[in-house]
């Protein structure tokens, strides 16, 4: 029996501390897989990367902007993919690309960096792509 | 088909292009479509929007060459942000919102930026 389910690729584009986008997509992604579809990826581009910065440090009572997907992560094994070269522009470094350039690994652990071709491929076999 | 929405100005790195141009390597057949401010990606005389770095123009420009063929301007926008067709890549072609609609309808995804 074919699968029923809408496959969905979420794409972030702005800053979290900007505009309200990233909490929005972070509730979008709950109600999606809480229906029991599917999401293949979320993607972080251009200031949307900042999302996965692990060294923020929230005012009190709040949280950091990568805490939602974390849960979700966790929760529904989400695929969090930041494009890995808009995230080394804004000095987000996972633990190879820190070795690389003798710096901090920076990236919450949740989230692994990508190329473009994840993108490409999401254009390919996502039902729907939502830009956020 | 892949249909990519800007909408947004230029920005310094040019990243929704680095998409258009990712997804032309992958074989997607991206789309492209200015629209609003957006439309000043397109325009031919961008300069250098930070020291050492790329030419817009000149990576616009190779759009084609990249099998990114498909780049419409909304017509409308030209005269609201202040340019002429003349000031545009020669490969963009102008669009009315009627076509706009049209596109948008004929595309699998839209990617908005």
């Amino acid at each position: 029996m074919a699968d029923q389910k809408l496959h969905y690729t979420l794409v972030l584009t702005h800053s979290p501390a900007q505009l309200e986008s990233n909490l929005t997509a972070q509730k979008l992604a709950a109600e999606i897989l809480a229906a029991g579809d599917v999401i293949d990826r979320v993607f972080f581009y251009q200031d949307a990367c900042y999302v996965a910065l692990k060294s923020q440090i929230p005012g009190q009572g709040l949280e950091a902007s990568y805490k939602g997907w974390q849960e979700l992560h966790e929760s529904y094994q989400l695929c969090l993919q930041a494009c890995i070269a808009n995230s080394l522009r804004r000095g987000l470094l996972d633990k190879v690309e820190a070795q690389r350039y003798q710096s901090e690994e920076n990236l919450q652990s949740s989230f692994q960096l990508v190329g473009l071709g994840e993108l490409a491929e999401a254009c390919q076999s996502s039902d729907r792509i939502i830009t956020l | 088909m892949t249909l990519i929405i800007i909408s947004s100005p230029p920005s310094l790195d040019l990243e929704p292009i680095e998409l258009a141009l990712a997804l032309a390597a992958f074989e997607q057949n991206p789309t492209l479509l200015l629209i609003g401010s957006g439309i000043h990606y397109m325009n031919a005389l961008q300069q250098e929007k930070k020291p050492n770095g790329k030419s817009p123009s000149k990576v616009i420009s190779a759009l084609p060459m990249y099998d990114c063929e498909e780049v419409f301007v909304r017509a409308n926008s030209l005269a609201e942000q202040g340019l002429n067709q003349a000031d545009l890549h020669d490969f963009c072609r102008l669009i009315s919102d009627d076509e706009i609609k049209q596109l948008i309808n004929q595309s699998k995804h839209c990617v908005n930026f």
